[in-house]
């Protein structure tokens, strides 16, 4: 077995073994065994990190640099044969990309660990909150190692499940209960997309394989077929496997219109939001357009062109749409975690945009600096909340004085979201930006190229109003006067287990794309130039190791499995696994240089305009002027209620659900009741005379020949007097009756 | 009116006697409480049916074979009433009494 896969599977497993042994045993253990998940999680983040920096020792080849991808699988249902063979396959697949998410998901996990053992000291079931913690990075871990796409399904569901465990942690709050109820079904209805999706996958291209669902795109297995929706409506089968398939992604990261379920599961413990919102969770649906990215993308993908899919358009739609949407929510919540909640859609709304516009690579790199400040302010957050007991900004207020390890790891990671220059936040953000305005560009001759301008509008606006909101809850929750005297005099500043993993994650906000990057562009620079591969080599580290080429090129398409054995495939078959350079490369390389100033300019200004407005709004001058009671009384409504798409659905979704549900319960109650009833009377008079028969007609034949014997018995021993004389004459009066019976015979 | 049924004494009028003794005999046996009167009924019984012996004997084919049963029946009454009083002597050492409707012990 290879070294990478072994180092993978350690990875991944030794989460389950904890989770196991720690929800059977773990109350026994010394401080009910948190150190278990935690020591668990911390050996896979040294072994990832130990693969990390593999992935960035290796030169740089035409293809990019990194890892060389490995898959191994393991035989898991083998059934039929021929055209009808059934063959479905564990397998571990390792390349950049994974290990990128390894990287994210073990390092979020273990520090939420660590700060776990503070935040949730003394808490009931404390043990078994390790117990899910693990599982939930088990199941995160197992979907970005899986090799096909069944397996991500099923580890989809499991992280599914863990959130809705977590989330209904404080079972005793009702609150809690219907958060994560309001999860699970939210993510089910995405799921269901997804799983329609796979299918049709599995049915075209006969194998859930991540290579083989894209050579079967790159080998026009989906060709000409088309889904007729209506009369005159069809789509091509292979946009319409896609858009079904984002319907996962749409409901795991919380994309509109499946978003609701994100800002309830803050109900959970404060760690759990953490991981939710930066490593686990949420980031599964990025991760999934990333991985699958070609077949959203269709067979232009192998031309090089990601810029005409209707499925990668409305992906970039949805995307923008949600990081409007939620970040001019998130300016008009009070609650720091509801705040910080919408600012999370907002965020996998620009990574999806990402995606849509054709820059995967941005939206992973933005996921992988988004984990660490998005953890960082949560895990902040959780400070202030240990400290004060309340979520609302209203009981804030100055705390900078009393929680300065808390204010400066948040001020930094405050920074980073809204994209001040030179932190992680503003590279990943920018990349994608400017992606979306070259789109807008390269579209700029259509006539609806307004509509492809909209992701970019969508994004810079929502780019304005993250960094207002993000500003907005440093000055009500750090800076003026406490708002609540009482609760100000009683905060402190937390413990190192809970300000070690703030101070580690705000470090890594400020390195992870500014400081990391130049040591490592360098470095991939001077290695190319020696392998003489320097065009290969992109202007940003991340890209050289997380690319289109990367994907394809990486995947080990050029082998399939035969009789057991991993064997090569032919030359004509490997030659459409490459991407070839075409004009809407080029075409696009152009528009992009054009977007590229404007954007930087453009983002800068937004970021700075969100912050002054901010502290105009909040701390400046405007702070005695009440806005939102005077010009903006009636946007802010609308704000307070969510744009009244959870009242929509509670008017609509579930009105119908209760509606149906009472339908169901009248009929049930009325009808089959009824049946099951009558049948129950029909069978208890039936068994009324049944009885009755058995007791009089069996029983009483029984009874009777008892009675009988016994009646005899009591009659004839009155024979049996003991008296010579009775005795004579019984035996006389027989001879005589022998006699005449004797006389009448003869 | 004939009268010759009186005179010409026949089979039937020994048989007639032998019929009326064994029912005393019965009856003996039967009303009779003590013992002994009982061994007399049984006395009766065997005479009464010694009385057929010779009566069938005489006029019978002219076999002497039933009297020789007679003298049998005789001798075995003989015997059988000296059995009997033992038995009777037997039980009124054991019960102190002979009455034999007060002796149910054979009911045990």
């Amino acid at each position: 077995m290879d070294t990478t896969i072994l180092i993978s599977s350690i990875i991944l497993f030794l989460p389950l073994v904890a989770f196991i042994v720690q929800i059977h045993i773990g109350r026994f253990f010394k401080r009910e065994g948190d150190w278990l998940p935690t020591s668990a999680v911390g050996i896979g983040l040294l072994l990832s990190l130990y693969l990390f920096a593999t992935m960035l020792g290796t030169h740089p080849t035409e293809h990019g640099a990194g890892l060389k991808p490995v898959m191994q699988e393991w035989e898991w249902i083998r059934a039929g044969s021929g055209l009808g063979l059934l063959d479905i396959r564990f397998g571990i697949y390792v390349d950049n990309l994974t290990v990128v998410m390894l990287v994210v998901v073990t390092l979020v996990s273990f520090l939420v660990h660590v700060y776990s053992m503070g935040y949730m000291h003394g808490e009931e079931r404390y043990n078994r909150f390790f117990a899910y913690l693990g599982l939930f990075t088990f199941s995160m871990l197992g979907l970005v190692l899986s090799s096909n796409l069944l397996f991500v399904y099923i580890f989809w569901e499991l992280v599914g499940v863990c959130s809705y465990l977590l989330i209904g942690f404080y079972i005793h709050k009702d609150s809690a209960a219907a958060a994560a109820k309001k999860a699970f079904i939210t993510n089910r209805v995405g799921d269901l997309g997804f799983l329609i999706g796979i299918l049709i996958t599995v049915g075209v291209a006969g194998s859930t394989m991540f290579s083989d669902v894209f050579a079967s795109v790159a080998t026009g297995m989906w060709d000409n077929k088309t889904i007729h929706l209506t009369s005159g409506l069809s789509v091509s089968l292979l946009t319409f496997a896609g858009l079904l398939m984002f319907m996962g992604p749409m409901g795991k990261s919380a994309q509109f219109p499946l978003h609701v379920w994100l800002p309830d599961a803050m109900e959970g413990p404060t760690p759990v939001s953490a991981l939710i919102h930066a490593a686990t969770m949420v980031a599964a649906g990025v991760y999934l357009v990333g991985r699958m990215f070609p077949f959203f993308t269709g067979p232009g993908f192998f031309q090089g062109n990601f810029f005409d899919s209707p499925v990668l358009l409305s992906i970039a739609l949805i995307g923008g749409f949600t990081a409007i949407m939620a970040a001019t929510i998130a300016v008009a919540q009070t609650d720091i975690k509801k705040v910080l909640a919408y600012s999370t859609v907002s965020q996998l709304g620009f990574m999806m945009i990402g995606c849509g516009v054709g820059t995967f690579a941005f939206a992973l790199f933005h996921l992988f600096t988004h984990a660490f400040f998005k953890a960082c302010l949560f895990l902040g957050a959780g400070s202030v909340i240990h400290a004060i007991h309340s979520q609302e900004m209203c009981d804030m207020g100055g705390l900078r004085k009393k929680m300065p390890v808390t204010y400066w790891t948040f001020l930094i990671s405050t920074c980073a979201i809204a994209g001040v220059p030179f932190l992680s936040g503003f590279y990943s953000k920018e990349g994608i930006l400017t992606q979306a305005l070259a789109y807008a560009f390269y579209h700029g001759h259509s006539p609806q190229w307004f509509v492809y301008a909209l992701p970019f509008i969508f994004g810079i606006c929502a780019a304005a109003f993250t960094a207002f909101y993000m500003f907005r809850i440093i000055w009500l929750t750090f800076h003026g006067h406490p708002r609540d005297e009482h609760k100000y005099e009683h905060a402190h500043e937390s413990h190192f287990a809970m300000a070690m993993p703030l101070v580690v994650l705000s470090f890594l906000a400020i390195v992870s794309a500014g400081i990391l990057p130049g040591i490592l562009t360098g470095k991939a620079k001077s290695d190319a130039h020696e392998a003489k591969a320097a065009h290969a080599v992109s202007e940003f580290w991340f890209v050289n190791y997380i690319s289109p080429a990367a994907l394809v090129e990486s995947m080990p398409a050029g082998y399939e499995w035969v009789g057991g054995k991993l064997q090569p495939r032919t030359a004509k078959e490997q030659n459409f696994l490459k991407i070839q350079e075409s004009k809407a490369v080029a075409e696009m390389h152009h528009c992009h240089t054009q977007a590229h100033l404007p954007t930087l300019l453009a983002s800068i200004f937004v970021a700075s305009l969100g912050i002054f407005l901010s502290w105009l709004c909040f701390l400046g001058p405007w702070h005695s002027k009440n806005l939102v009671r005077g010009p903006l009384k009636a946007y802010h409504k609308v704000l307070v209620n969510l744009y009244y798409i959870d009242w929509f659905y509670l008017k609509t979704v579930v009105a119908l659900t209760y509606l149906a549900s009472k339908i169901c319960g009248w009929f049930d109650h009325t009808v089959v009741d009824f049946l099951v009833n009558m049948w129950g009377w029909i069978t208890v008079r039936t068994s009324d005379v049944a009885g009755k028969v058995d007791y009089y007609g069996v029983d009483g034949t029984v009874r009777m020949t008892g009675a009988v014997t016994l009646k005899l018995g009591q009659k004839s021993v009155k024979i049996q007097t003991g008296r010579v004389q009775d005795y004579i004459a019984l035996s006389l009066m027989l001879v005589v009756l022998v006699l005449f019976v004797f006389m009448l015979l003869v | 009116m004939n009268f010759n049924w009186l005179t010409d004494i026949g089979l039937t009028h020994y048989l007639t006697v032998s019929v009326v003794i064994f029912s005393l005999g019965i009856a003996v046996i039967l009303a009779k409480r003590n013992a002994i009167a009982i061994l007399m009924g049984i006395e009766l019984l065997l005479n009464a049916a010694c009385l057929n012996f010779v009566a069938f004997s005489h006029f019978g084919n002219g076999a002497q074979s039933g009297q020789v049963v007679a003298v049998f029946i005789i001798v075995i009454a003989a015997a059988e009433a000296a059995v009997a009083l033992a038995i009777i002597v037997c039980v009124y050492r054991m019960f102190n009494l002979i009455a034999v409707d007060q002796i149910a012990k054979m009911k045990e």
